[in-house]
């Protein structure tokens, strides 16, 4: 029992850390303009493809080919910001919403098209091997560089929330008219929130791709599931607290997997049911999350 | 106030926490084996299948046993013997013969009946196969595959003057969406009969709507009985074109007994309800073939993602030699992808010996053993001459793949059945010509007859993955 415990608490922590990173961006994008941003997950499958198309179809280097696929999620989001959300800045937030999730839907469908010929794809990893076993689970130094990266985005997040630019972004979401009377241009610092976020999106992907194989949709209901999961994560940091997200990521990561021994674990969806179970608990108990003093109106 | 709220807040807090508990305190049954070592239809026969034993003229086919116009068996190498002869040592091959040239049929009718789908000129059937969801198939295939041997035979002439029109749907994996397609297929695009073409789950819904709408369905075998809704025996409309999970069974274990003498082994099959049966079949069957040596036999779910890395874990940290697998081919590659360690995976087909597997799969998925119903790409070739030329032909001269012989495969065999349901082609004398008990060889297919019981298969090829060149290959054919 101790085995498979320890195994499900590795494995949660690492398979965690991908949904922490796509629980930043959820979280970024709500700070700066109270969306609950439906495509968050999709930033980062978009990136994978890309990503694959450049190193597998393209035989251009790996890190090249990284670059490729961050900066096609960059483009993705930043797309997604002028055509969907600057246009719809007045409208209410479920529309909004529903804007963002049309936005995942419609690049699900673009890779469902171009992935009919190979519908499983697969990344090489950026590091092959594995670094050490504890419990018989497997690190392999692509989950070491994933934890690696998700710690070094938190800390560059929480020095750039501090920037003249973090607290930009923070002043649009609170009062628009004002910032724009100081200075500060709403419109670029939109921009400049969802091109963070699709970049944190991007890495969630290209980091989590190599580790399983892809279909159209791997993030948001693929293989690597992590919008929901990453949308836990938000809600358990309270979808303001950039650490609470982070630390959420991880929380849900360990939950999921302690659902997988349950004895729903042997269902297609167990380990999500022993998410909810645990997030009602949570949010009956405190309703803000755990990692901020009191509730957000949404 | 406040202390009712917190009453009510505290209450519903207790019961979810005692939820949760009975939830997660209740360890996934077999987790724990993992490590410790030793640990709605019409009967046949009945009164709406008329036409019982028909009676196939056919001309005997080179096996020398009563089969169909058409069924010259290409490829039946006299070193294929029925009990699993080495493909490798088979001779030369069959001629080839016409593949197929559907002459007259037999008279398994009983004058008119449901002809639904049937016109003098053309003889309209529906395929469904999972395309999208967690089997992932790759569109084009199917795309090019479906409609082959449709297009072959109508160069010849057809089926009895007939021509053959073939529907693809996607079922998406999905039961609901199969049954939806499957009711399109009868309702509205009025077909004459469906193949299922993969897919337990799939099969088995769309199988019992055809069966309450009267449509005959054909398909690869998959399990034999559901829990709550009977067995696909019983419905008057279904028939298994090879052998059915629980029917292969016993040359899975012979395989473990055979390759993994003294070294320890692992089953694990999808959670899917349909596959109760057959877990239930196949561990009794290992158990009693190598005892304690069954290290562990556990179900996993049906679409594997998160568990992955654990499953994973679990197999490398029980040091079994080889893992038995029935679940779906995505969740097999995401497992091997997270597997450390090296592990022989063997299984009933017909997915999970597909290339697109092998591709995915690969290098942990080396050697693996997958039965299948249709032979790989290097012995298509020998077996029917006919198939590479027909695919190349429909599809503008692109390369075969295994989903192509698959399809090429059942389209045949469908086409040989309704040769021998005769000119007066019904429903009613279709599903006579199978009733009637006589064989059906194709030379794709392993023989097929539906005299004993409506699971008609004989004998499955063996496919054993080449990582080298990333595909399945075709180890044994006609293994029983």
């Amino acid at each position: 029992m101790t085995t498979e415990l320890g195994i499900a608490v590795v494995n949660g922590i690492f398979v965690g850390s991908v949904y922490s990173l796509v629980a930043l961006g959820i979280v970024l994008i709500y700070r700066a303009s109270g969306v609950f941003n439906f495509a968050q997950a999709e930033f980062g499958t978009t990136g994978l493809f890309v990503a694959y198309v450049g190193v597998e179809l393209w035989n251009w280097p790996y890190w090249l080919g990284l670059l490729f696929g961050l900066a096609g999620a960059v483009a993705m989001g930043l797309a997604t910001e002028r055509l969907v959300i600057n246009p719809l800045r007045n409208a209410s937030r479920v529309t909004l919403l529903v804007g963002t999730a049309g936005v995942a839907l419609a690049a699900i469908g673009i890779q469902f098209w171009q992935s009919n010929e190979q519908p499983i794809r697969q990344m090489p990893k950026l590091v092959d091997g594995v670094a050490f076993q504890p419990f018989g689970a497997a690190i392999t130094y692509q989950h070491l560089i994933t934890f690696a990266v998700l710690i070094v985005v938190a800390l560059a997040l929480a020095v750039f929330f501090r920037s003249p630019s973090g607290l930009a972004i923070q002043a649009a979401q609170q009062e628009g008219t004002a910032a724009e009377l100081v200075g500060i241009s709403v419109r670029r610092v939109s921009m400049m929130t969802w091109g963070i976020a699709a970049l944190l999106g991007g890495l969630a992907g290209v980091l989590s791709g190599p580790n399983l194989s892809f279909t159209a949709g791997h993030l948001t209901f693929g293989a690597g599931a992590a919008l929901l999961p990453g949308f836990m994560a938000a809600v358990l940091g309270g979808m303001r607290s950039m650490p609470g997200a982070l630390f959420g990521g991880l929380l849900v990561g360990v939950i999921e997997q302690f659902g997988n021994l349950s004895i729903f674990g042997y269902m297609s969806g167990g380990g999500e049911m022993m998410l909810f179970f645990f997030l009602l608990i949570v949010l009956l108990l405190r309703p803000q999350g755990l990692f901020v003093r009191k509730a957000v109106a949404a | 106030m406040q202390m009712r709220k917190r009453s009510m807040r505290a209450a519903a807090v207790l019961s979810v926490l005692a939820l949760t508990l009975v939830a997660g305190c209740g360890q996934k049954p077999g987790v724990a084996q993992l490590y410790a070592p030793g640990a709605q239809g019409v009967a046949p026969g009945q009164p709406g299948v008329p036409g019982q034993p028909g009676t196939i003229p056919g001309a005997p086919g080179s096996t020398g046993q009563d089969t169909v116009p058409g069924a010259s068996v290409p490829g039946q190498q006299p070193g294929a013997t029925r009990s699993g002869g080495t493909a490798g040592t088979s001779g030369t091959g069959g001629t080839g013969g016409s593949g197929g040239t559907a002459g007259p049929g037999g008279d398994g009718g009983s004058g008119p009946g449901d002809t639904t789908g049937v016109t003098d000129k053309a003889i309209k059937i529906g395929i469904h196969a999972p395309v999208t969801g967690a089997a992932a198939f790759p569109q084009r295939s199917f795309e090019n595959a479906v409609g082959v041997y449709a297009s072959y035979i109508n160069s010849k002439g057809g089926i009895n003057g007939r021509k053959l029109e073939v529907l693809f749907r996607d079922d998406k994996f999905d039961p609901n969406h199969a049954r939806a397609v499957c009711k399109d297929l009868a309702q509205q695009q009025k077909v004459f009969m469906i193949i299922g073409g993969a897919g337990s789950d799939q099969i088995d819904s769309c199988a019992r709507y055809a069966n309450s709408v009267g449509v005959p369905y054909v398909s690869a075998g998959v399990h034999e009985t559901r829990p709550g809704l009977g067995p696909l025996s019983q419905l008057r409309t279904y028939y298994a074109a090879s052998l059915t999970y629980e029917q292969q069974a016993p040359l899975i274990t012979d395989l473990v007994a055979s390759q993994f003498d003294g070294e320890t082994v692992g089953l694990l099959v999808a959670s899917n309800d349909s596959l109760d049966s057959y877990f239930g079949t196949q561990q009794a069957s290992l158990e009693k073939a190598v005892g304690d040596n069954l290290e562990f036999a556990d179900r996993v779910p049906k679409n594997i993602q998160s568990e992955a890395p654990t499953i994973a874990a679990q197999i490398c940290n029980s040091g079994v030699s080889a893992v038995v697998w029935n679940a779906a081919p995505s969740g097999l590659i995401n497992v091997t992808k997270s597997m450390t360690c090296s592990v022989r995976f063997l299984g009933p087909g017909n997915t999970n010996g597909l290339n697109i597997v092998a591709q995915g799969g690969c290098p942990q998925l080396d050697d693996a053993q997958f039965f299948s119903s249709f032979p790989q790409l290097d012995k298509i070739n020998k077996m029917d001459p006919n198939f590479e030329p027909a695919y190349r032909k429909k599809n503008g001269g692109s390369n075969p793949d295994d989903i192509g012989i698959a399809i090429w495969g059942v389209e045949k065999l469908v086409s040989q059945i309704l040769a021998a349901g005769g000119k007066d082609l019904s429903r009613e004398s279709f599903m006579a010509a199978m009733d009637s008990g006589k064989t059906f060889d194709n030379g794709v297919y392993p023989q097929v007859n539906f005299g004993k019981s409506r699971f008609g298969g004989t004998a499955m090829h063996q496919l054993r993955a080449d990582c080298g060149s990333n595909r399945f290959l075709t180890e044994r054919l006609n293994v029983r």
